[in-house]
């Protein structure tokens, strides 16, 4: 009891004593932790973007339609025998014939399109079958066997922008990883820089406390705990930036998801509370570094 | 109780020069003892080697009933929590009031803040410098800066003090203060061991005196009963 008693004080001292050195140059390690936020930021704001992305391109991964257009030689008895081969196929879910008309009907509804069309001498629409598979793969096979098909003048495939868009996502993802390595790495590193600084410049005091009795884990304590601030103060100022950019930038997010008739997206990023506590891990993890590399006064002190 | 006990104690630097040379002595608890000698004979590395700052290279060494070569390398620390040592350049940290230093071994030993606060005052007061626990080191004489040091030396009431020239920087006076509170450490049965190379004021206190000379242990002298 008593040794855990003792061990509580001197985490205690321990961390008054990384306040104190935080405290006696506030310029100086203020400016290190903006640079550290900063990387920090950066990290969350491109994650942040990232799922804006996803976000947006959600509506996508629900359709699977392949949309044929007919030539424009294909009449209605055609196109609808060719609706019925489709909708006798096994990969097809559902199938839907869209006439010239019908095409054009809906195209009026569009602002500004009804001018345009009643300057047209005919209808120049084609037929249209738009087709819904009963999955990704039997729609990727649907759209192989009816590509070449010489009724159907052109097949979009929807699929194809959810594929680009996940592509996209995938590359974005990757640098996005890489670039939290580098700064995982960046926060390593200068926490293990300033603790090394700070670390020659206690070389004397902690020589003396060596005379006093004090264990190689004392001497390191006081530098893990600055180290361990240095991310957690780091994690923290990104974090309240990030809220307040988001903050700012919600009405023009929430104004493009209008247009665009989605829902915002409001769910939670847990990254903002774990950034805060990887860096603060980092920190400590720098200075441990730092502490590795001390010359052994052992025998000098 | 013996507190240190050397036998061919030998102590070569990795220049390969030797430092020490087979030294036999025991000091007993409650004892005050000078080691003295001329610049170079071993004084400050026998001080250094009782505490435990050094190991030896050959012989046995025995303080406070251990054995710091034998001891593993993070059970030293509790060795050391056992002794005091005062330096002749004080080594006050100059960021630190002179409580906040004198408190340094009970820091390190993870005591409480009343018990840190009860003991440092009984320890300035102990050193004539109650009033002035609040005041920075270099806002003290040089006699002042050693007494902290001394206090810092006994807060942690250890059993054994170790004092390496404490009174190289003082004048006659000044040592002569700085001795009798050594004095009176020992008749409060700490166990004292002084290096100084103050021959005028070690005849004086009338003591026992291992004299160095080259690294080896030339005299034994004890002072006899009313001699």
């Amino acid at each position: 009891m008593a040794r855990l008693r003792r061990l509580h004080q001197k985490h205690r001292q321990a961390r008054r004593a990384a306040w104190a050195q935080l405290r006696a140059r506030p310029m100086a390690h203020g400016f290190a932790l903006a640079l550290l936020a900063l990387a920090l930021l950066a990290l969350l704001l491109l994650r942040s973007g990232l799922d804006q992305f996803r976000h947006l391109g959600e509506p996508l991964a629900g359709t699977r339609t392949l949309n044929l257009f007919l030539a424009p030689a294909v009449d209605a008895a055609a196109a609808t025998a060719l609706a019925r081969e489709l909708a006798a196929d096994g990969r097809v879910a559902a199938v839907d014939a869209i006439s010239p008309a019908q095409g054009l009907a809906e195209l009026g509804h569009v602002a500004g399109s009804a001018e345009v069309l009643a300057a047209l001498p005919d209808n120049p629409l084609p037929w249209l079958l738009a087709v819904e598979p009963v999955d990704r793969a039997a729609g990727a096979a649907l759209a192989a066997d009816w590509r070449s098909r010489a009724e159907v003048e052109l097949l979009a495939d929807e699929h194809d922008w959810q594929q680009r868009a996940d592509a996209v996502l995938r590359a974005a993802r990757a640098a996005m990883l890489a670039l939290a390595l580098l700064v995982a790495l960046a926060v390593l590193l200068l926490a293990a820089g300033t603790v090394r600084t700070l670390r020659l410049e206690g070389a004397a005091e902690r020589a003396l406390q060596r005379v006093f009795g004090a264990s190689e884990a004392d001497l390191r304590r006081p530098y893990l705990y600055l180290g361990l601030a240095y991310g957690l103060l780091a994690g923290l100022l990104a974090v309240a930036l990030a809220l307040a950019l988001q903050l700012w930038l919600q009405p023009a997010l929430a104004a493009l998801y209008q247009a665009l008739g989605l829902a915002p997206a409001t769910r939670f990023d847990p990254w903002l509370l774990a950034t805060p506590l990887l860096a603060a891990l980092l920190g400590a993890a720098g200075a441990r570094l730092a502490c590795l590399f001390e010359p052994d006064l052992e025998a000098g002190a | 109780m013996t507190v240190i006990e050397a036998h061919s104690l030998h102590l070569r630097y990795p220049g390969g020069r030797d430092a020490l040379s087979d030294l036999d002595f025991a000091v007993e608890a409650g004892e005050m003892v000078f080691v003295t000698g001329r610049s170079g004979a071993g004084k400050s590395t026998l001080v250094r080697l009782l505490a435990c700052l050094m190991l030896p290279s050959r012989g046995s060494l025995r303080v406070l009933d251990c054995e710091p070569a034998r001891l593993r390398r993070r059970q030293r620390p509790a060795l050391r929590r056992r002794i005091g040592v005062v330096f002749q350049d004080h080594r006050l940290l100059p960021a630190l009031s002179v409580a906040e230093n004198v408190a340094l071994p009970l820091r390190i030993a993870g005591a409480g803040d009343g018990e840190v606060d009860k003991r440092v005052r009984a320890a300035l007061d102990l050193v004539g410098l109650g009033a002035r626990a609040r005041s920075a080191p270099d806002a003290l004489s040089g006699g002042e800066q050693q007494r902290v040091g001394i206090a810092r030396a006994i807060v942690h009431r250890p059993a054994l003090v170790l004092a390496d020239e404490p009174t190289g920087n003082l004048d006659p006076q000044l040592s002569a203060e700085i001795m009798a509170l050594f004095e009176r450490l020992g008749s409060h049965g700490t166990t004292v061991l002084v290096a100084s190379h103050d021959l005028h004021l070690i005849r004086q206190l009338r003591k026992r005196v291992l004299v160095l000379d080259q690294g080896r242990l030339v005299d034994d002298f004890r002072p006899t009963p009313g001699g």
